[in-house]
């Protein structure tokens, strides 16, 4: 085994550093601790020395070349050894950055040749986790200033593992599933035997994709610090990828990383469709138990429009774009434990007051963590709306396997000139209307048509009537 | 080379006349000469061959002196040895035999002892330079040059307190003359009026440097003036001569007129030990002290008088060498020693029951629910411990420095002198030492004294006589003695007294094998403590604290005692083991009530006595808490809690949830001013700090 000669790591600041000289001819003999190299960091000059004595075979690193810390720049092996590159992986020294380490373990078949990153734990966390067969490099360390991990950790890990089934531990176990990523569908939560084969068969690649009622082929996605080397950064706390904050972090990295996103901006002039509101608002809210909201109406019109543009209302399977049968409406809401979103099931066939006391339901459920499986899955479009945070204008990302999402901004008042006053600036209430469309499944022109459709009926709400 | 002149007839036949001796009385004396040379030149022979391994000074052409001062004993009286101490233990156990089977067994006992063998005095464990027959009143040889000097002060200190008219005989080398224990033991014994004889045997080598080098005066008998006692330099080659002034010192002593001081001029044969080959002495020097032989001297001296002729004397060498052939037959078929035997005698078995722990248990639950219980302060609290002692066991007696009419200098002895009297209570001479060493042999002798030494800084000065006398001889004498004694002294900051009068030495004192050390924190347990130390039969260093002194606790008023071995958790908690003793406990206290507002639930637990260490109170507490905090106000290097904290390790690895952390006195001397102590002393927030470190 070749003895790696590499860039150092000189303290928690240097990143990089510039190759002065090569000290020693390549192929040469060299002892060990016999200075190889000359670098520079932009505070001074070192040596790198030989960690062992043998035949120096120099990578194609030369002299003025800038290269991070921990590269490994030659080999020091028999004569007829050669090059190879790589980098020093496990920073023995950095353990507050156990990420890496994930990452590292994670994904074994980029970085095989990884060393095993030293996880230290106390005798009484090792004690507890052999006895519960925790993997203790799965657990976040707190004890020692988040060094080691001590017995609470374990505890606490212990705590967000799912409850399950004797039969399904045993079979995810053999399984190498992870219970915290399977859905439990026995009573309370509970993970059962059939959730377990469920997930063991998601894991396999699909044999022949079924159209028409079977789901996208699952996308399984690397964790997204794959890869990429952390710096050294004083972590003042980790939240674990799990739960919701996993699941966002994994639909919303595969979303991105999969879908054609083209982002379509349009002002619309909402006076009139926040005067409907208002009246609405002043007319019904005692009989129907809660005000109407723009979220409420919007979700109407967007139901209404879905309906009417067809091609919207669809998504990608494998080999095919599926247009949807029913109209299902996601809404985004923020909550404690992140973004969630209730799916209201054929918004299209439901009437306003309908739709708004089914969604209310759904988001009290979601906010206590009470939801029921269906409330946030089936959608086929979402509505997200960030103008009550004063954002006029965004981005949003498609929640797959949706074919798009429209971002809602903040209603403003503005100076604008309007048809009925060429000469002088009215002042209206004002929306940005974004969609985010995925360009596989629709294109530009259908798309934008859409969303003119929507501006049309926000700026003369009547229409719904004629919808 | 002193005028060692043979004795004529008239002087023989005068001191059998004045000594009142028989021919058998000679023929035992030459018996026992012989005996010793035979035995002496064996174990040269044994030491050459490389069959005897150890060090073994050799007592031949020395051996007039112990058969003479032996021989002026009573069967009731007591020795004391040296490390060249084959001829007193072989002069006494012969004596001491009454039979020819009982003087053959003993033979047997000494040469299995010096093979280390399981048949010898002290079971193989103490060798040649350690035997002892205290049951018969040899108190054993010792390896310190000097170490038994205050040992036969105590002996004879015991003497006098019982009223008995035994004396000491105590044998000692021209090396020990210029030791400390020298001077203090002379003085000492001479200042009380001790029943002790100083025999100083001078052969004129320390090891291997001449007499005359190192001291001015020619002769160590010259020094007797400097302590009022008479002074005497005999010939120690002629046992009859030898015999006729320890005689005259033994009628004085017993009469209670006090020490005498002789020096016997003699001549060792062979080296120091076996690897010295005597290039500091010339072939000529020898051979003139060879011509004085001490088995010549007696055998002509017998032949003036017409008691012994040469047939007779040539059958007295064939039962000499049939004897040795015995002996060396006991001891190559007695078996070595188990190896099990390694662990056995150190400690006298503990004199308190489970049953005892149990009613200290549930005697320490009610003090702690009886807010109405009388308060004392913890010296009060040791007062009435000696008190109650003293009264209850008359051998209990107090000897120290400013002990008596001062009442001590913390005064934990305060009022004692007025009541028990000055041979109860008694004021010493400032010699640490002999403190220490009197203690031993007072012990040994059948006293249990409690010595107190004013500061444990001054406890090194008396290291010897307590850890290599003391804490040593029941495990070197074979389990064939007790040393029931307790030091008090007390230690600690906080007086601002610096480097010589703050430490907390308690460390050295665990370090040796065969003593306890106890460390009370409150009245209560001071009180208990004390008490059960009294009675235990174990050396027992008890270190009080200056700063507590004052403190004031519930005490009950019945007669109590807390099992030395026990710890108390001064407070329950379940996040951190805290461990400390003596003052610490009352910081450990403090900082635990800090550390409760943050939520952090502090279980100290005041060890009480460190040894015994009650390591399974610790342990079960480790278990639950995960965490372990040592507290110590001695020196961080080597202190004392980092054995607990290697014993934790040991038994508790797999529970402990967070490194252990120690809080101690930093590595310096204690300084004086008081900005500097509360640096170098571990204080509150030190503690606090410590515990937030283990939980973080």
């Amino acid at each position: 085994m070749a003895i790696e000669v590499y860039i150092p790591k000189f303290g928690q600041t240097v990143e990089e550093v510039t190759l002065l000289q090569w000290l020693v001819p390549d192929g040469a003999f060299v002892k060990k601790q016999q200075e190889i190299l000359e670098i520079e960091t932009d505070k001074t000059t070192f040596f790198v020395e030989a960690e062992g004595a043998g035949y120096l075979h120099r990578g194609p690193f030369e002299p003025g070349q800038v290269v991070p810390v921990l590269t490994v720049v030659a080999t020091i092996g028999g004569p007829d050894e050669k090059f190879v590159g790589g980098k020093i992986l496990a920073d023995e020294e950095a353990p507050a950055e156990p990420q890496a380490a994930e990452a590292v373990a994670a994904a074994p078949d980029t970085a095989p040749v990884a060393a095993p990153q030293k996880i230290f734990a106390s005798p009484r966390a090792r004690k507890l986790a052999a006895a519960e067969h925790v993997h203790l490099a799965e657990v976040t360390p707190t004890g020692g200033g988040g060094v080691r991990v001590v017995e609470r950790d374990v505890r606490a890990y212990l705590e967000t593992m799912p409850k399950a089934t004797p039969l399904a531990e045993k079979l995810a176990a053999e399984a190498g599933i992870d219970l915290r990523k399977v859905a439990g569908s026995g009573p309370g939560g509970k993970i059962t035997k059939e959730d377990v084969e469920q997930a063991i068969k998601a894991l396999k690649p699909p044999a022949a994709p079924e159209p028409v009622v079977a789901p996208p082929a699952p996308v399984t996605m690397p964790p997204p610090a794959v890869g990429i080397q952390l710096p050294v950064q004083e972590v003042v706390e980790r939240i674990p990828l799990k739960g919701v904050r996993g699941i966002i972090a994994e639909r919303m990295g595969t979303s991105v990383h999969t879908t054609a996103r083209v982002t379509l901006f349009m002002e619309v002039d909402a006076t009139e469709f926040v005067a409907a509101r208002e009246r609405l608002k002043a007319k019904v809210t005692d009989e129907w138990g809660f005000a109407p909201g723009y979220n409420d109406l919007l979700a109407k019109i967007v139901a209404t429009a879905l309906r009417k543009f067809p091609y919207m209302n669809a998504r990608l399977a494998a080999d095919a774009i599926e247009r949807l049968a029913h109209v299902n409406l996601g809404m985004a809401v923020d909550t404690e434990r992140g973004l969630l979103v209730p799916v209201i099931r054929d918004a299209d066939q439901k009437s306003l007051r309908q739709f708004g006391q089914e969604f209310r339901e759904m988001v009290e459920r979601a906010r206590k963590g009470r939801s029921l499986p269906d409330d946030l899955t089936g959608g086929t479009f979402t509505i997200t709306n960030l103008g009550m945070f004063d954002i006029e204008g965004f981005t949003p990302v498609i929640n797959l396997p949706e074919a798009a999402i429209l971002g809602v901004g903040k209603i403003l008042p503005k100076w604008v000139f309007r048809p009925e006053s060429p000469d002088k600036p009215v002042l209206r209430q004002m929306m940005t209307l974004s969609l985010v469309f995925d360009h596989r499944v629709v294109d530009g022109a259908p798309a934008a048509r859409f969303l003119q459709y929507i501006k049309q009926v926000v700026e003369e709400p009547y229409l719904l009537l004629a919808a | 080379m002193p005028p060692l002149k043979p004795l004529t007839a008239d002087q023989v036949s005068a001191l059998i006349e004045e000594q009142q001796l028989t021919r058998e009385d000679l023929l035992t004396y030459l018996r026992q000469v012989m005996e010793i040379r035979a035995l002496e030149d064996n174990i040269s022979s044994l030491l050459t061959k490389g069959v005897l391994k150890g060090a073994s000074h050799l007592y031949a052409g020395e051996e007039a002196v112990a058969v003479g001062a032996v021989a002026a004993l009573r069967d009731d009286d007591y020795i004391t040895s040296t490390h060249r101490g084959h001829g007193h233990a072989h002069a006494h156990g012969d004596k001491a035999a009454k039979t020819p089977e009982a003087k053959q067994e003993h033979f047997n006992k000494m040469m299995a002892e010096v093979l280390g063998k399981s048949g010898g005095y002290c079971k193989g464990k103490g060798g040649s330079m350690h035997i002892a027959d205290v049951a018969h009143g040899n108190l054993g040889a010792t390896g310190i040059v000097g170490g038994n000097l205050p040992v036969a002060v105590g002996a004879a200190l015991a003497q006098k307190l019982m009223g008995t008219d035994r004396v000491v005989v105590c044998f000692f080398g021209d090396g020990a003359a210029n030791e400390g224990t020298f001077h203090e033991s002379l003085n000492m014994a001479s200042a009380f009026d001790l029943p002790v004889i100083f025999v100083a045997e001078n052969n004129m080598y320390g090891m291997s440097v001449p007499w005359a080098k190192v001291t001015k005066l020619p002769d160590i008998a010259a020094r007797a003036c400097a302590y009022g006692i008479p002074g005497e330099v005999v010939d120690g080659m002629d046992a009859l001569v030898v015999r006729e002034a320890v005689a005259r010192a033994v009628a004085r002593a017993r009469r209670g007129e006090g020490p005498t001081l002789i020096e016997a001029k003699t001549y060792r044969y062979y080296g120091h030990s076996h690897s010295d080959n005597r290039a500091y002495r010339t072939r000529e020097e020898e051979a003139e002290w060879k011509a004085a032989d001490p088995i010549i001297r007696l055998k002509n001296d017998m032949e003036m008088v017409n008691w012994l002729n040469d047939n007779e004397f040539g059958e007295l060498e064939q039962k000499v060498q049939a004897k040795l052939a015995a002996a060396m037959a006991y001891a190559n078929a007695s078996p070595h020693p188990d190896p099990a035997e390694v662990l056995t005698d150190v400690y006298a078995p503990p004199k308190t029951t489970a049953a005892d722990i149990e009613a200290e248990r549930r005697l320490r639950e009610r003090v702690r629910n009886s807010p109405d219980m009388r308060q004392i302060s913890y010296a009060q609290a040791l007062v009435e411990a000696a008190r109650e002692e003293m009264l209850r066991d008359p051998k209990v007696f107090i000897m120290g420095e400013d002990v008596g009419l001062y009442g001590g200098a913390y005064g934990a002895t305060r009022g004692l002198f007025k009541e028990f009297g000055e041979w109860r209570v008694i004021d010493t001479p400032i010699s640490e030492a002999t403190i220490g060493g009197a203690a031993v042999g007072a012990a040994m002798a059948g006293m249990r004294p409690i010595a107190e030494i004013m500061y444990v800084d001054f406890t090194p000065l008396a290291m010897d006589q307590i850890a290599n006398q003391g804490a040593k001889n029941r495990y070197m004498f074979g389990g064939k003695t007790t040393v029931p004694m307790v030091i008090r002294t007390e230690g600690g900051a906080g007086r601002a007294i610096a480097a010589h009068h703050s430490q907390s030495l308690e460390a050295l004192w665990t370090h040796f094998p065969g003593i306890y050390v106890v460390m009370p924190s409150t009245p209560y347990d001071a009180k208990g403590l004390l008490k059960a130390a009294i009675r235990d039969d174990n050396p027992v260093m008890f270190i009080e604290h200056k700063m507590l002194y004052n403190t004031k606790g519930p005490v009950p008023e019945e007669d109590y005692i807390i099992p030395l071995g026990v710890a108390d958790i001064k407070r329950p908690g379940k996040d951190i083991t805290l461990v400390t003793y003596s003052r610490m406990v009352l910081r450990a206290l403090e900082a635990a009530e800090i550390l409760a507002k943050e939520g952090i639930d502090v279980e100290v637990i005041d060890l009480r006595t460190l040894k015994p260490l009650d390591i399974d109170t610790v342990i079960a507490s480790v278990k639950k808490t995960g965490r372990f905090v040592g507290v110590s106000e001695g020196y961080e290097n080597t202190n004392f809690i980092n054995e607990v904290m290697a014993q934790v390790n040991d038994l508790a690895f797999d529970w402990l949830d967070a490194p252990m952390v120690r809080v101690c006195a930093l590595n310096v001397p204690v300084p004086r001013a008081e900005v500097l102590e509360d640096q170098a002393i571990p204080n509150t927030n030190r503690i606090v700090e410590a515990c937030r470190k283990v939980v973080q």
